[in-house]
């Protein structure tokens, strides 16, 4: 077991316009597993806690946004409770992270190459030459054309494309055991995110090291990832491997995304059925966010499920066979696939 | 078919004196009432100058724009205003263009303010506020967010009060770029269903742009590929999503992540970034990155040439029927 995250709750007190204080609960119980050699997708939309989770894990997060439950386990220590010394000697070594807006990473004022060198000698004894070396070596491998060339550029002159790449030789120069990827491909186009995706796929099974990648992207999970967590307020709602959620997800938040996605959503001009007028749209597939402020009790999900009941009210359990498991009432039972 | 807007062959230069660059070669495209047409293109492709091309918010260099039979190339803009009822547009980035200090109903009221002596409710504040709650209605915002400012509201749900805005006036023509991109996909899959109800009333012509061919299948009755600022091929949006002709309509298709795991299969891998206009070459614009590029393909333009009934493409080999590229693993 690589990563073992357990119930993290967290939590960020801000003040309203009138001074009051309130507390959005931002994490709501994520847990996943993530085991050596495999792929895990952290999905879900924007504001679920999927980026929040990762720096949570990372103890990067900043007040007054604090975790309050929880442990985070990692190759069995918990991160939760580690001193920031042990966490930052950890960050950039044994695990490497690729952040959203990669280009922010890179300080602007420096050279690529001497980028790629301080990072390891931040960690470990790095003579230039040897670093250099390295550094030229990892640029190759993600496939940037002149090595050499590039480390002697300053991030500005760098396509986004090439700044991802070398944002993730950045991270996996030291030789993590875990690879925490946010949004990698967020922003660029899809012929790009295809390289991208690709060279991270190779890598993590190259080096057989663990990968989480967190994405908004349901096609990123399903074409790079081997298992995959549903993440909605903060919470992980369904979990398993990519195979099994796709093909039987059990959970109303999971099947209303796979609905929306292109290649299940039917909006063609003329009517699917006999009578049924085009202009009537089904129930949405998408709501209100949850109001983190002001969450529901009992399913957190309940605001935007079609098929809430009074059960609803109460938590719902985690229902689930081993491996593929979701947190509703309905999950394991026979109600109607419906998607949306 | 009624023609509602319309390029013809329209070119654009950005920026002045020596650094200006064509960001659109010869377009010809027309928006018909009652369809959606997707225009597909990766960054540095020209799409939102396209877009912007068709509300007339660029100059071109060349060539016509048409709207509603009228040539409107180079109107100036104190009369190009009396038509921005008629026209509308809907940006990638709704955060930028609402005014943070305006309610949600007062965002949807304006419209019907600003272009009084097109719409109905115009005379009364009464009719305002219920014209802006049935739009808000139209397009599924709840009855508490109107109440709320843009900075308390979600980026999805701000794009739903920019579609409702535009379509508050009653456009013939509405122009979306690249509506979705930063949309979570619930969010995108019920505004693209919201287009698709739009388009069932008929009068509208929708102009869609976006990145992703493939995500644009389920909404789109047309779509042009572009390339560098030019049409690299143009049809019916189920045939060419089906049969790709052009080595980058395949590319673009391939490159799409489907949410499924049981279609991981071989794909076409193109090497490089997208090119700037700045960095385009002699030729056709696609050879750098093209698989199946020849010689020939460098030093001739291909023109868009007419393939079957619905079909136009520009490339050389297609119409040899030798433009499939073979697929890697």
């Amino acid at each position: 077991m690589l990563l073992d995250v357990q119930d993290l709750h967290a939590e960020r007190a801000t003040r309203d316009t009138e001074g009051r204080e309130r507390v959005a609960r931002v994490l709501n119980g994520a847990s996943f597993r993530l085991v050596k050699g495999r792929v895990l997708a952290l999905v879900g939309e924007q504001q679920s806690g999927k980026s929040l989770t990762a720096s949570a894990i990372l103890g990067l997060l900043q007040p007054p946004a604090q975790v309050v439950r929880g442990r985070a386990l990692f190759e069995g220590q918990d991160l939760l409770r580690m001193s920031d010394t042990d966490l930052a000697r950890l960050r950039g070594a044994r695990i490497g992270l690729v952040v959203q807006s990669a280009r922010n990473t890179l300080d602007p004022t420096m050279r690529i190459g001497t980028q790629l060198t301080r990072a390891q000698g931040v960690h470990r004894h790095a003579p230039r030459a040897e670093a250099a070396w390295r550094a030229e070596t990892i640029m190759s491998s993600m496939g940037i054309p002149d090595a050499r060339g590039c480390a002697q550029a300053w991030p500005d002159d760098l396509s986004p494309g090439m700044v991802q790449r070398v944002v993730i030789a950045l991270a996996l120069i030291n030789e993590p055991q875990l690879l925490i990827a946010d949004e990698p491909t967020a922003g660029l186009d899809i012929t790009t995110q295809l390289q991208i995706l690709d060279l991270l796929h190779v890598e993590l099974r190259r080096r057989r090291i663990g990968g989480l990648i967190i994405t908004r992207d349901l096609g990123v999970a399903a074409q790079y990832c081997d298992d995959v967590a549903v993440m909605y307020a903060g919470q992980v709602v369904e979990q398993g491997p990519v195979a099994q959620v796709f093909a039987r997800p059990a959970h109303p938040f999971t099947r209303t995304l796979l609905a929306a996605t292109p290649e299940r959503l039917s909006l063609g001009q003329q009517p699917v059925a006999e009578g049924a007028s085009t202009g009537a749209r089904a129930q949405g597939f998408s709501g209100p966010p949850p109001d983190l402020f002001a969450l529901p009790q009992g399913c957190l999900y309940r605001d935007r499920c079609h098929q809430a009941e009074a059960r609803c009210d109460t938590p719902p359990p985690l229902v689930g066979s081993g491996v593929h498991a979701a947190r509703c009432h309905f999950a394991g039972t026979s109600a109607p696939q419906r998607a949306a | 078919m009624t023609v509602v807007a319309e390029l013809r062959r329209l070119s654009v230069r950005l920026g002045s004196g020596a650094t200006a660059v064509a960001a659109l070669g010869h377009i010809d495209l027309q928006a018909v009432a009652g369809e959606i047409l997707a225009v597909v293109g990766e960054s540095g492709a020209g799409k939102t100058t396209l877009a912007r091309s068709l509300l007339r918010l660029v100059q071109p260099s060349s060539g016509q724009v048409l709207l509603e039979g009228s040539d409107i190339t180079t109107w100036p803009e104190r009369r190009l205003r009396k038509l921005r009822a008629r026209m509308t547009m809907v940006f990638r980035d709704p955060t930028a263009v609402l005014n943070p200090r305006m309610t949600v109903r007062a965002l949807l009221e304006e419209p019907f303010r600003l272009h009084a002596h097109h719409t109905a409710a115009d005379r009364r504040a009464a009719d305002r506020r219920a014209a802006a709650e049935e739009l808000a209605a139209r397009v599924r915002l709840q009855p508490g967010e109107l109440d709320l400012r843009p900075g308390a509201l979600a980026a999805s749900r701000l794009q739903l009060v920019c579609v409702a805005r535009a379509i508050a006036t009653q456009p013939r023509l509405l122009v979306l770029d690249e509506p979705t991109s930063d949309l979570d996909a619930a969010a995108a899959a019920d505004l693209l269903a919201l287009l698709a109800e739009l388009r069932a009333g008929g009068d509208i012509a929708i102009v869609l742009t976006c990145n992703d061919l493939a995500a644009a299948r389920p909404v789109a009755d047309r779509v042009a590929v572009l390339y560098l600022g030019e049409i690299v091929e143009e049809g019916l949006a189920a045939e060419v999503t089906a049969d790709p002709l052009h080595p980058y309509t395949q590319a673009l298709m391939s490159a799409h992540l489907a949410a499924d795991p049981a279609r991981r299969g071989r794909r076409i891998r193109l090497r490089g970034d997208a090119p700037t206009p700045e960095e385009r070459t002699a030729g056709c614009g696609f050879a750098p990155r093209c698989p199946i590029a020849e010689g020939r393909c460098r030093s001739g333009a291909p023109t868009l040439n007419a393939v079957g009934a619905t079909r136009s493409v520009a490339c050389v080999r297609v119409l040899e029927g030798t433009s499939r590229i073979p697929l890697s693993r």
